[in-house]
């Protein structure tokens, strides 16, 4: 059982409805209906009536619902509190990462961070910008490195890095000597981008549908090095942050002449009562970067 | 530094049925033993007493009052769900010794919407044995604690025979209510900080301290935090359902695994800061003992 169970159940008793309480509870709806069906599982009673368009409480579940209550009364948010205190000397940093998170700033802050709290496991989610977003709304990491392209309301968004945007070629390209090109430059080349849903893609299609170009996609993947592997051998050109084209000697780094920036933020959840270690990481960020609130 | 505990009823029964509470807190096996007020008599020395309210004034009487914890006992939810069940109408006898916790029952089970019944407290120690007879013959509904009903009902010759083969007994499993379970590992956490300082002034001291010595003590301050966190979300999810609330949380890590290559002023520092955390808990123990009283 867990406090998260109570309060789902609560608040779809109060609102009716297992959508609307997934709205303000922050989460997915198969959160909440699987939290409260495993709820019913445990209690061995049906809580709510599904038959009609509300939901509604059985009278079961009326009398669950007061003792829920009283229970709960005044103590859920103290509760809550105490299973945030943790040590900084142990416990578990979750944190989603965007495949483009491997940029300089971040990874001078991770190097910074293990030195300073060794005893602190760090664990990677690797996920896109929406999918990291509601990971950190639904709790399940505890801050995430994201490309903000779309904002939430209830997460904060901390700069961490500007990047400018640079285009990644072989060696062997014609273009790899022209010391800087135009968007319309590179319509008729094959591109190579990350899949759907990755704010990187979608900024890069958004700039030549302004210049009122349609860029030729010849690949999609997710993993960045599969992207490079394909550029170094000449199967097509892509565009990265600039930190990210280097190293390859196969490849070449070409400005762009109407420059395109992408910003990396660390992101968490605006009213959450954070654990020290989450605390500490932003602590870390905010003296070490920007102190800028997106 | 394990720490040892009494609990204390004033019969058998009570002083077991507050033993299994306490213990119930916990997800780790405790050092507990129950004993009547009489076998107090004898002197016995533990870190805690823990007994009904009604008992704390003799208590005091006999062991420091600075070492007394009293504790509530409530029903689970599964006990208020099933008498939810009870047809409308239905005459339903509370069984208990005395008439004011059946009457404190009686008042919950109305507060939380259970009023089409019709309840009947039973106080079997207030009541004459024919009473107690006439009443019990006619009983088709009979609610009541489970050591009450198990141990002074059925295990009762004369009472039991007369008990219908088709009454419904609802038996609720009681468990400590939030605050007072706050209030008890409130004190734990201090009785938990008080040795772990005492300890770590010790080091101190001695100016010179072995890696064995820090690690132990470390992982003892580990635990204790673990142990206070946990036990805190057990007892509200006691009051809910004792079954449920019994399996192991997730995510419970070996803090002493992390240590091994840390240096001794790390583990100190450690040390401190554990220190500072159990303080921190003791805070937010006393605001839920407050709020939830």
């Amino acid at each position: 059982m867990e406090l998260r169970q109570l309060e789902y159940f609560q608040m779809v008793s109060k609102v009716n409805s297992f959508t609307r309480a997934a709205e303000r509870l922050y989460v997915s709806q198969p959160a909440v209906t699987n939290t409260i069906r495993a709820l019913e599982d445990e209690l061995g009673i049906q809580l709510f009536d599904r038959s009609q368009k509300q939901v509604l409480l059985t009278s079961e579940g009326k009398i669950f619902y007061n003792h829920v209550e009283n229970v709960l009364y005044g103590v859920s948010k103290t509760l809550a509190d105490i299973n945030n205190i943790k040590n900084l000397n142990g416990g578990i940093l979750r944190l989603a990462l965007t495949p483009l998170a491997g940029m300089r700033n971040f990874m001078a802050l991770l190097k910074i961070f293990r030195e300073k709290y060794p005893q602190i496991q760090l664990v990677f989610d690797e996920s896109n910008n929406i999918d990291g977003q509601r990971a950190v709304l639904e709790d399940r990491v505890d801050l995430a490195f994201l490309l903000p392209e779309t904002k939430s309301s209830l997460l904060t968004y901390l700069l961490i890095e500007r990047q400018t945007l640079a285009l990644c070629l072989s060696v062997e390209h014609p273009l790899a000597t022209a010391g800087m090109v135009r968007l319309e430059e590179l319509v008729e080349e094959p591109l190579i981008l990350f899949k759907q849903d990755c704010a990187l893609r979608n900024l890069i299609l958004n700039e030549f549908e302004r210049n009122n170009t349609l860029p030729r996609i010849q690949f999609e993947s997710s993993h960045i090095q599969t992207i490079k592997s394909l550029v170094a051998e000449n199967a097509g050109i892509t565009i990265l942050p600039e930190d990210l084209c280097a190293v390859d000697r196969r490849i070449e780094t070409v400005k762009l002449k109407m420059p395109l920036y992408i910003d990396l933020a660390l992101v968490y959840k605006t009213q959450r009562s954070l654990s020290h270690a989450a605390k500490a990481f932003i602590q870390l960020a905010e003296e070490l970067y920007t102190e800028k609130r997106m | 530094m394990k720490l040892e505990f009494a609990a204390v009823g004033s019969s058998v029964l009570v002083a077991e049925e507050i033993k299994r509470a306490v213990k119930s807190i916990f997800y780790k096996d405790i050092k507990i033993e129950a004993y009547t007020l009489d076998d107090l008599a004898v002197k016995i020395d533990v870190d805690l007493y823990i007994c009904a309210t009604t008992q704390m004034e003799r208590l005091c009487t006999l062991v420091s009052q600075q070492k007394i914890v009293c504790l509530e006992l409530m029903p689970s939810s599964k006990f208020f769900l099933s008498v939810g069940r009870i047809p409308q109408g239905a005459r339903v006898y509370i069984w208990n010794n005395h008439l004011r916790y059946a009457q404190i029952i009686e008042k919950y089970c109305q507060s939380l919407g259970i009023r089409d019944i019709v309840f009947e407290p039973l106080p079997y120690d207030d009541l004459s044995v024919e009473t107690v007879l006439a009443k019990l013959r006619q009983a088709k509904y009979l609610i009541g604690v489970d050591c009450f009903i198990d141990g002074d009902l059925l295990e009762n010759e004369q009472y039991a025979e007369c008990l219908s083969p088709k009454i419904v007994l609802i038996k609720a499993q009681r468990v400590a209510a939030i605050h007072s379970a706050s209030r008890l590992l409130w004190m734990i956490a201090g009785l938990m900080w008080q040795t772990i300082y005492t300890k770590r002034c010790q080091f101190e001291v001695a100016d010179v301290t072995s890696d064995d010595e820090a690690n132990k003590l470390f992982v003892y301050a580990e635990q204790a935090v673990e142990l206070i966190r946990d036990s805190i979300n057990k007892a509200v999810y006691n009051q809910i359902s004792p079954e449920a609330a019994s399996a192991q949380p997730k995510g419970i890590t070996d803090f002493g695994m992390n240590l091994k290559n840390s240096g001794l002023k790390e583990k100190l520092a450690g040390i401190d800061e554990l220190q500072a955390v159990l303080v921190q808990m003791q805070e937010k123990l006393k605001l839920i003992e407050t709020s939830a009283r």
